[in-house]
């Protein structure tokens, strides 16, 4: 077995209303007139989720799987949120080097 | 109604409990009450066992935030230790009511259509409600106040889903424009045209599953119980929804 190391992003799916980002935008406009920003307007902000996901798969085909299995089967709703892994990297398994003595 | 009462009397209702549950002991002594037995005797059954009792004739999901709503509210109870255990149920046709919480996780299992998302508003809303309910999906409604508490009650669901709760009479709880609303016209905060404290599509608090056998609502009718709650009629949403074992046929047709 290998060792892998994926993120995973979740976000709403497009149509979907959402209130967290709407909050976060009128804060950073609010921010930007403050500081009486010239240069750049936020225009909208969607909020989502990151997970990284530590695992051991065979090979990096099984690992692609196994993360796309867990976005299906639990970490994004298929209703109302999408799932994209962003990356997926193999890790080096580290083994214990014996210690001189 | 002697026949409801003799029905009631020999029911066994079960309320599930998952970490994060904070409705369970409400819920339990609301069913003791209606069922006219000892609280004791509506078992709770903690989420990680694999089985419930046996010769229960409802299960009950109550009210809290079940693993503390990660990943969405009912994310993570929806796939607990008991929940096969409840699919299994299900598809057997025993009654199962999902109160708020429990209504989330009823969607996060699939058991219920569409999803429970945010507030259109944002914020957590906790008061009295009017609601018009319809055990039969259809009018006349019979109006009911009840409380809600919740983040996550903003029901949504595609097109032609929502028509189809619709046209088969399955969205039995609706919002009213509610009473704070009603005292300051133009203080709603909900932004939301059609009245609902929280956005819901249509309005809906409550659906049905197609069988009329699995029921979620996100108001808590275990809390309108006793003289000294603002309100009783979550006895009136209980009996009605406990009643529609005794006499299918009937409560169908009502």
């Amino acid at each position: 077995m290998k060792s892998f190391h994926a993120r995973v992003a979740i976000t709403l799916q497009g149509g979907m209303l959402d209130p967290q980002g709407e909050a976060v935008a009128r804060t950073l406009q609010e921010m930007e007139s403050l500081a009486g920003t010239k240069v750049s307007r936020t225009q909208k902000v969607r909020v989502g989720k990151l997970i990284a996901i530590e695992l051991q798969a065979l090979d990096v085909a099984r690992a692609r799987a196994a993360v796309a299995d867990m976005c299906e089967q639990l970490l994004a709703h298929p209703v109302t949120e999408c799932s994209e892994i962003l990356t997926l990297e193999e890790r080096e398994t580290r083994l214990a080097k014996p210690t001189a003595s | 109604m002697l026949g409801t009462a003799s029905v009631f009397s020999s029911l066994r209702c079960c309320v599930v409990r998952f970490a994060g549950s904070n409705r369970e002991y409400d819920l339990r002594d609301a069913l003791a009450q209606i069922l006219a037995c000892e609280a004791s005797e509506v078992c709770i059954v903690d989420s990680e066992a694999s089985e419930f009792p046996e010769g229960i004739d409802a299960i009950f999901l109550c009210g809290g935030f079940a693993w503390g709503d990660y990943l969405r509210a009912g994310a993570c109870a929806a796939r607990a230790r008991i929940i096969p255990a409840l699919r299994r149920h299900a598809s057997a046709g025993m009654l199962i009511v999902g109160i708020c919480n429990g209504f989330q996780i009823l969607t996060e299992m699939g058991l219920l259509d569409g999803a429970l998302m945010r507030n259109s508003h944002g914020r957590f809303i906790c008061r009295w409600q009017e609601l018009d309910f319809m055990l039969n999906g259809h009018s006349p409604a019979r109006r009911l106040l009840l409380p809600i508490a919740h983040s996550d009650g903003r029901y949504v669901a595609d097109a032609e889903t929502l028509e189809r709760l619709k046209r088969e009479g399955r969205i039995f709880l609706r919002y009213r424009r509610c009473i704070e609303d009603q005292n300051s016209p133009n203080s709603s905060p909900n932004g939301s045209p059609n009245g609902s404290p929280n956005g819901s599509s249509h309005d809906i608090a409550g659906i049905c599953d197609e069988h009329r056998r699995i029921f979620g609502l996100m108001p808590h009718p275990e809390n309108a119980i006793e003289d000294f709650h603002t309100s009783r009629d979550g006895l009136i949403l209980l009996r009605a929804l406990l009643g529609s074992l005794s006499n299918t046929e009937a409560s169908l047709a009502a």
